[in-house]
């Protein structure tokens, strides 16, 4: 364990200075809507009766929980997920490894794969939307030209997720990549030197050197990632609202639904409190299994 | 080091730190004064946005409406209001899927950013019994406000006026009566050869035969996708049926073998005469695939004529006839109707005086004829007998069954007063697809029923 260093009291008027008006803002915007959040949940506030509305204590989370459709949205978002995040995994390393060789027009190529993270999501999940249209998009008529059937992907029952899970891998690689190549770069040389000197190959030096020296980093990037599918919205709301049918619903979408559409603030507070709940349980889980926070060291 | 130089250094590091803690300080305090600037102007810009309407009193008022014919109708005379009151309105218009969810928001936050919006006829229980929509009678009554002889109440259909009044009260006037009307390609039934339908089983036949033979057309489209009201055709066709959705005794009967045998029959219009991705089809995609010439048949609102007939935008110009519609299994017919679109008020308003006369002055017998003619919207009884509206849609099998439907085959109640329509309509809405992507229509229409009877509990 570090040392604790005593600081001089200049020192920690200082930090103090600095750390409150930190904390001040964190209880407005985190602590007290979270607050607020779960006192909602525990009432049957709904938006057209808001006269109504009555302390109930656990009996949305009833509600929740012997609803069907809310079992459904958490295994379709665990489902998209576990897929986005492991062939983002995947890729990201493959393309972090490449970059970090040396090649020709490797500063374009960079910012090439850059690209899709930067631009805006709700612009993407719109052009994605249009490219994917049956009558006009791009997609089909690329098929149409080569004389082969149109493709109904974004609407049809199979591949209606899938094409949901490209569109997220397709814009959130280059996370990964970012963080996996930064990775690449703090590697120590010497280590993959002795690598070669003992003989090894490609494979065997990332499988025995790399990986397990990058294995802090690739965690914070999954974790991260995980976070961020697990809070996905904008793609599917924009393509498919959840459709067709409850094929792409997830949680979220089902608190959005549960809010906008049936005007239940409560059951919908209560949706979210869950959810925060499982993404707490879920990633805090996976950082602590790994050298995160304490954990151990070589 | 000499004594000197060590003084000298630890004099240079006293110092250095002194500068660098007083740096620190500045560098504190700054941010904490832009943070403050920060939260203090947008809390004043938010002061200033609220003040645009009660600083204002009869300048301007702000009204929000779907995009629809007659909202740009409404666009277009604009101008005619704002010169003769000198009222300014400031006009924001979203696609129908994100209006309805905008609207109610705003309107359950108790300070909507709109005094004037189009209220649609399903949420009219949901929005008076909520308190969001103000009662009218106490401005059409008011004589220093409205001209009752000129206004004419009596001249809006009594099926319109009916739903928009919950318990008694007014909550919108009549913006669009849009009875469901069958259109129809003349020229490709006539090449075709097939008679106009009479019975939706002649009209699946037509849709298939049409889908099959002509090139580049579908027979039919129908609305499929979700939060575009793909309820209200559906309906019709469920009221043709004989069926119900949520009948007077306030059960609903969606596995009733009435409303199932309609939603087989919708869904089976859409799959075997539609078009090849009808889950993208709201109620905009069917009117410009008819306008553009990609299919031959719609059961849809009577109001789309004016697009059909706009050459600036339509393909079908003189190609379009106009039926009731086609007669369910046993000859009974019947049509969704009512009044899709009213002219609503915020109660949360400031300017209710202002946003009343606007509504007025949109509503009143020149404005809504013109409207009329522009987009096709025919609010008023009067307007079918006009001689400038029958001269620019000289239409009489249109014109016939437009009035035949809302007189006859449009009973004032086919919808349900419910505050819950808006979760219903999805409920309805992921039925519909799920039964097109192949799931069994029996479990769905049970799992609808299961749905809606915990709502309406």
């Amino acid at each position: 364990m570090d040392r604790v260093i005593p600081l001089s009291r200049s020192r920690r008027q200082i930090v103090f200075a600095f750390v409150v008006p930190c904390v001040v803002v964190l209880l407005f915007i985190v602590v007290f809507p979270l607050g607020y959040n779960l006192w909602m949940s525990l009432h049957n506030w709904n938006l057209v009766y808001p006269k109504q509305t009555r302390f109930i204590g656990l009996q949305n989370y009833l509600k929740i929980v012997t609803n069907g459709v809310f079992w459904y949205s958490l295994l379709n978002t665990f489902y998209y997920g576990f897929f986005a995040l492991l062939i983002e995994f995947a890729f990201g390393m493959l393309i972090a490894l490449v970059i970090n060789l040396d090649f020709p027009g490797k500063a374009i190529v960079q910012t090439l794969v850059i690209l899709p993270m930067v631009a805006t999501p709700v612009a993407v999940s719109y052009v994605w939307r249009i490219m994917y249209n049956p009558d006009f998009g791009i997609i089909n008529w690329v098929l149409k030209s080569l004389h082969l059937p149109a493709w109904n992907g974004i609407f049809a029952a199979n591949t209606t997720m899938w094409s949901l899970i490209f569109i997220d891998v397709w814009q959130w690689t280059p996370f990964l990549t970012m963080i996996f190549s930064a990775a690449l770069l703090s590697l120590p040389r010497e280590a993959l030197e002795a690598a070669d000197v003992d003989g090894a190959n490609a494979v065997q030096k990332f499988i025995h050197v790399t990986f397990p020296l990058m294995k802090t980093v690739v965690v914070i990037g999954v974790v991260l990632r995980g976070i961020d599918l697990f809070k996905t919205f904008d793609i599917i709301y924009s393509l498919t609202g959840g459709g067709p049918g409850r094929l792409t619903e997830t949680l979220n979408i089902h608190t959005y639904n549960m809010l906008f559409t049936n005007l239940d603030a409560g059951r919908a507070a209560a949706l979210s409190i869950i959810a925060v709940i499982i993404a707490s349980i879920t990633l805090l889980q996976l950082a602590r299994t790994t050298a995160l926070g304490g954990g151990r060291r070589k | 080091m000499s004594g000197e130089a060590k003084w000298l250094s630890t004099q240079m590091i006293i110092y250095e730190r002194r500068r660098f803690e007083m740096r620190k300080i500045i560098v504190g305090f700054s941010c904490v004064t832009i943070f403050t600037l920060l939260i203090a102007s947008t809390l004043w810009a938010e002061g200033q946005r609220e003040g645009a309407t009660t600083s204002s009193q009869q300048q301007s008022i702000v009204a929000f409406m779907p995009v629809h014919h007659f909202t740009s109708a409404l666009q277009q005379l604009l101008p005619q209001f704002e010169n003769s009151t000198g009222i300014k309105v400031q006009l924001s218009t979203l696609p129908e899927e994100e209006y309805y969810k905008k609207t109610t928001i705003e309107l359950a936050s108790g300070k909507p950013s709109f005094d004037v919006f189009l209220l649609n006829q399903g949420y009219v229980p949901e929005y008076a019994v909520a308190g969001w929509v103000q009662p009218l009678e106490q401005y059409i009554n008011d004589p220093k406000l409205t001209n009752r002889a000129k206004y004419d109440f009596a001249d809006f259909p009594s099926a319109a006026l009916s739903r928009p009044t919950y318990a008694g009260k007014l909550y919108g006037i009549p913006a669009t009566v849009e009875p469901q009307i069958m259109f129809y390609r003349k020229d490709i039934l006539q090449s075709e050869g097939i008679p106009v339908p009479k019975t939706i089983e002649d009209l699946y036949n037509a849709a298939v035969k049409i889908k099959r033979d002509v090139p580049g057309m579908s027979g039919i489209a129908l609305r499929l996708k979700r939060g575009t009201g793909s309820y209200w055709p559906w309906l019709g066709l469920v009221s043709d049926y004989r069926g119900q959705w949520v009948g007077r005794d306030g059960k609903d009967y969606l596995t009733s073998t009435n409303t199932e045998a309609a939603t087989a029959m919708y869904i089976n219009l859409i799959k075997d005469g539609g078009p090849t991705a009808p889950l993208n089809y709201g109620w905009y995609e069917c009117l410009t695939s008819f306008q553009q010439g990609k299919t031959a048949f719609l059961l849809d609102a009577n109001s789309w004529m004016a697009s059909f007939q706009d050459p600036s935008k339509s393909k079908v110009v003189g190609k379009v006839g106009a039926a009731v519609m086609p007669a369910g299994p046993d000859g009974y017919i019947q049509a969704a109707g009512g009044s899709s679109w009213m002219i609503g008020m915020a109660s949360a308003s400031k300017n209710k005086d202002g946003a009343w006369k606007f509504m007025e002055w949109a509503s009143s017998k020149p404005i809504a004829l013109k409207i009329a003619i522009i987009g096709g919207d025919v609010a008023r009884s009067s307007i079918w007998t006009d001689p400038q509206f029958k001269a620019k849609y000289p239409y009489p099998d249109w014109i016939q069954a437009s009035s035949m439907t809302t007189d006859k085959y449009n009973s004032t109640y086919f919808l349900p007063t419910s505050t819950k329509l808006s979760a219903m309509s999805q409920i309805i809405d992921i039925a519909l697809e799920d039964i097109y992507d192949g799931k069994s229509l029996s479990s769905e229409m049970a799992n609808a029923q299961q749905e809606t009877d915990a709502l309406l509990k």
